[in-house]
């Protein structure tokens, strides 16, 4: 294999990755632009995604109903996980909150641990076929999959949040609560609704890659905080620039495992992460000011 | 009486006394064990406790402190051949420097990014110790470490550990109730309660946030050393993300801010994890896996939500409570004259108001600019744009020693935005700012603040955390000396000078008129009351010129009248005042000059009554007639 070989491939890899990545963080994204909550269990939505999809095929299910189910049950967990944990706290410090959602990930983690144990879970590709072959890079058929509704998904979201009205009210949320709760706009409603449409992304992110992971119940963690340093390389509050952000994390990540080394993979991230934060770009001064002065 | 029951601790001697006789009733060498970690865990909590409690921030990665604590020990002592003795104070400089490190630009951040920044240093740090296998041994992690000696006695059984490690935990406990308990302890809660107003009277925010996470990390360095020499092996899983996590959880459950709740904390959560980690496979079937997280995950959400105080104060709030429903005393302590008296010094102390801030001496910076240059205060061509919005363009004025300047002008003419400017809350487009002859546009709003500009906040913001007494010995921090150490170690030129920012503070508040609420909560106040508190807080701080930012906004007709009096007193002792204000009939009766704003631009300098006859002015504020314009913004 050339090295032109090899960097094209580590590419196919990032992407790959980096299409987790992003959809993660539009998770993080939709509920931190509405809610301003920095959501810890993003990660854990795209685990009981996968898990969930798995169980379901493994029961008998089809699995394009499968997917569906696990997507919808997830955001529809995502949404309780609102109503009885951050919705009665909502009025507390932006580290209060982060801390409750921090506590959602390890009993969610710990819950899945008890229902699917340690082993991991693979789930069949959507489709079969043999990989393409393209400029001597090998390209999996589900990697496709995965980086097609990524690229569908985040101009949908788009649409929704600039073209519908209720796209408009959550993000009217996001300017200012306060105003739209003036203009007759149920913040509460908004807010769940927020979580709802995020745990169902995430839940996506993750059935998408169970064809390619093996899924285990504490591979959320990790995508909890690659998807939150993909939305901060977005700017937090930007739907492309997330994604964006979440492809450049995988490209990194798979050029520095590859050419400097596999162990530190995980160490980009949060090298990246390092980098941007203490940067201080103009979103993240204003994003503090608002901490500090707070409701 | 009451005295006697406070200067003998019983409650903390009782504790000692049951933590040197457990051992003595508990044989089983399991439970010694646990005994032995909940020392260690408590070592590190109280640690975490002092971050996030008292200074307010937060740290998702101290168990890699406790790892580095632990590997440096194990390199140190087994490697380097170094004495154990010696490898638990090189561990915990090493990590007190990589914590000073990272904290030094980490601090910099705020809110949910801090925390993601610490849990990231986590992460790198636990990728380090499995990846870095020539040093640390890889996953495999490090073996033959020595065991601590004293005194030609190996440290090698529980019972003989437990009483090192416990010796260690008292210590921490001791000095850290200490640090609390002082200068350096309010500057942490100050930081806590309101960071852009500790800045504002000087205090180093960005110093002393880096200070105590140092400190943390030490205490998790030390609990790690004594891990490493008790296990007499390291690997890296114990310094995982989860442990972070077990520590939050356990300084949380203590209350954050409760040193002996850490201890609390830390023994209930190990010992619920111990009993987790026994029973909850029994009844699922599973053989092994990490189970006790549901627990305190849901412990960690139910806690925040129901009790975000902590379970420790609640219990003890609870039983006092109980004590003093069972002695039938009156709840209230609060005393009955908490009314509307605000502002109301008595006449008398006018005179005694002359010397404001001037009569203790061993409080440095009395005095400081009695002969101040003229001008005091330069503010030339300083422009402020926000994205957009050009809030300030080519303000320039300046100020003389001891007149009172009003700034005034309309909603949104940029006065706020100029005070903030000028103190140093937020970096100038262009212009220059100079105060007693210096350029100080570039400096930090503590700096400022030190140099002698002191500023009140127009939406009130005194330290809700502490008392009224306390917020204004805030206001005496830059003027006295005593650092971490001084009042860890008690010593006896610290609790003087403690004793006289007390009493300092204390004559301040008689001079405002405040004298008998230092005792009440900063947070339960009137507003009115809470105005005078900040200006009280202002003048502690020895300005040089003060700046009051809407110091009549909220306030009724009588408390006006009174904040008239006491920024003439102000004045009189020698106290150069800028003022923003919305009521003309305050600023028309007590400013000397007023330098009027519109749209970000002076359009009007002069006296009171050169202002109200200026068309322009009129016409700014909607042709209305200046003395009838908006009296108070809310």
């Amino acid at each position: 294999m050339t090295s032109a070989q090899q960097v094209l491939q580590f590419l196919v890899t990032g992407i790959t990755n980096g299409s987790i990545y992003a959809l993660i963080a539009l998770g993080f994204v939709v509920i931190y632009s509405v809610t301003s909550v920095i959501n810890f269990a993003q990660g854990e939505f795209a685990m009981l995604g996968a898990l969930l999809a798995v169980w379901l095929i493994a029961v008998g299910l089809p699995q394009g109903l499968a997917l569906v189910a696990a997507v919808v049950g997830v955001g529809l967990f995502s949404a309780v996980l609102y109503q009885v944990g951050l919705r009665p706290a909502r009025d507390a410090s932006p580290l209060t909150l982060i801390i409750i959602t921090i506590g959602a990930a390890l009993a969610i983690r710990g819950v899945a641990l008890v229902i699917w144990g340690t082993d991991p879970y693979q789930m069949a590709s959507f489709t079969t076929g043999s990989p393409l072959q393209v400029g001597g890079a090998v390209i999996r058929l589900q990697s496709l999959w995965v980086l097609g509704t990524t690229l569908v998904l985040q101009p949908l979201l788009h649409l929704f949040f600039t073209r519908t009205m209720l796209g408009r009210s959550l993000r009217a949320c996001a300017v200012n609560r306060l105003a739209a709760r003036l203009m007759g706009i149920r913040t509460d409603r908004m807010a769940l609704l927020a979580f709802g449409l995020s745990g169902g992304v995430g839940a996506l992110g993750g059935v998408i890659i169970a064809p390619i992971i093996f899924a285990t119940y504490d591979m959320g963690l990790m995508l909890t905080l690659k998807g939150f340093v993909a939305a901060v390389m977005g700017g937090m509050v930007n739907y492309p620039a997330a994604v964006a952000g979440g492809f450049l994390l995988g490209i990194l990540e798979s050029l520095g495992a590859g050419f400097i080394s596999s162990g530190y993979k995980d160490a980009v991230a949060f090298i990246a992460l390092f980098i941007i934060l203490l940067s201080k770009p103009r979103w993240l001064v204003r994003a503090e000011q608002e901490t500090e002065e707070g409701p | 009486m009451a005295d006697v029951r406070r200067a003998i601790p019983w409650g903390p001697l009782c504790l000692v006394a049951l933590i040197a006789l457990l051992p003595l009733g508990v044989h089983s060498r399991y439970y010694q064990s646990i005994a032995v970690i909940i020392g260690l865990h408590t070592i590190a909590t109280v640690g975490l406790s002092l971050l996030m409690g008292y200074a307010g921030q937060v740290s998702l990665g101290h168990a890699a402190f406790y790892g580095l604590g632990a590997y440096v020990s194990a390199i140190a002592s087994t490697q380097l051949g170094l004495n154990p003795w010696l490898a638990l104070p090189t561990a915990a400089v090493i990590t007190g420097g990589v914590a000073a490190g990272i904290g030094l630009p980490i601090f910099r951040l705020r809110g949910h990014f801090l925390a993601m920044a610490t849990l990231g240093w986590g992460i790198i740090a636990y990728i380090v110790f499995n990846e870095l296998r020539e040093v640390t041994g890889g996953p495999s992690g490090l073996t033959g470490i020595p065991n601590l000696r004293l005194l030609g006695v190996p440290l090698d059984t529980d019972v003989r550990y437990y009483y090192l490690v416990w010796a260690f935990a008292l210590g921490v406990i001791f000095l850290s109730r200490n640090i609390v308990d002082s200068r350096v302890g309010r500057a942490l809660r100050a930081i806590h309660g309101s960071e852009s107003a500790a800045a504002a009277l000087g205090v180093h925010t960005a110093h002393y946030k880096v200070a105590v996470f140092a400190l943390s990390a030490v205490f998790a360095s030390l609990a790690g050393s004594l891990y490493a020499h008790y296990l007499l092996f390291v690997n890296p899983p114990p310094f995982s993300f989860k442990f972070s996590i077990e520590l939050l959880v356990m300084a949380m459950i203590g209350g954050l801010a409760h040193i002996w709740g850490a201890l609390f904390g830390a023994a209930l959560i190990t010992i619920l994890g111990e009993s987790l980690r026994a029973t909850i496979p029994l009844l699922m079937g599973h053989a092994s896996g990490e189970y006790e997280i549901i627990a305190f995950g849901l412990i960690l959400m139910a806690t925040m939500i129901a009790l975000p105080e902590g379970l420790w104060p609640w219990l003890t709030a609870t039983a006092d409570r109980l004590n003093r429903w069972g002695k039938a005393e009156n709840p209230g302590r609060v005393p009955a004259s908490v009314g509307d008296n605000a502002f109301a010094a008595p006449v008398a102390s006018a005179r005694e108001g002359t010397q404001a801030g001037r009569s203790i001496s061993s409080l440095r910076g009395q005095g400081r600019h009695l002969e101040p240059p003229d001008p005091i205060l330069e503010v030339e061509r300083l422009s402020k744009a926000f994205a957009g919005l050009q809030a300030l363009s080519h303000v320039s004025f300046v100020v003389h020693p001891r007149e009172i300047l009003a700034i005034i002008g309309p909603n949104g003419a940029g006065k706020t935005t100029l005070f903030n400017v000028i103190a140093g809350a937020l970096p100038p487009s262009g212009g220059t700012v100079r105060f007693l002859g210096q350029p100080i546009q570039h400096l930090v709003s503590s700096r400022i603040a030190t140099n002698g500009l002191v500023r009140t906040f127009q939406n009130v913001r005194l330290f809700a955390n502490m008392t009224v007494r306390e917020n204004v010995m805030v206001g005496l921090h830059h003027r006295t000396r005593a650092g971490m150490a001084a009042a860890a170690l008690r010593l006896p030129w610290e609790r003087t000078e403690e004793r006289a920012i007390r009493s300092e503070a204390g004559r301040l508040l008689v001079m405002t008129g405040l004298g008998e609420l230092g005792d009440l909560a900063a947070a339960n106040l009137p507003f009115g009351q809470q105005r005078v508190v900040e200006v009280t807080r202002a003048l502690a701080a020895d300005p040089t010129i003060l700046l009051l930012d809407e110091p009549g906004a909220g306030l009724s007709a009588g408390e006006r009248e009174r904040l008239r009096d006491l920024v003439r007193r102000i004045r009189a002792s020698g106290v150069t005042v800028l003022l923003v204000e919305h009521d003309m009939d305050l600023v028309m009766d007590l400013a000397d000059r007023i330098v009027v704003l519109n749209y970000g631009e002076k359009i009007a300098e002069g006296t009171p009554a050169e202002i109200q006859n200026n068309p322009e002015v009129v016409a700014a504020y909607l042709g209305g007639d200046v003395l009838e314009a908006p009296g108070s913004r809310r």
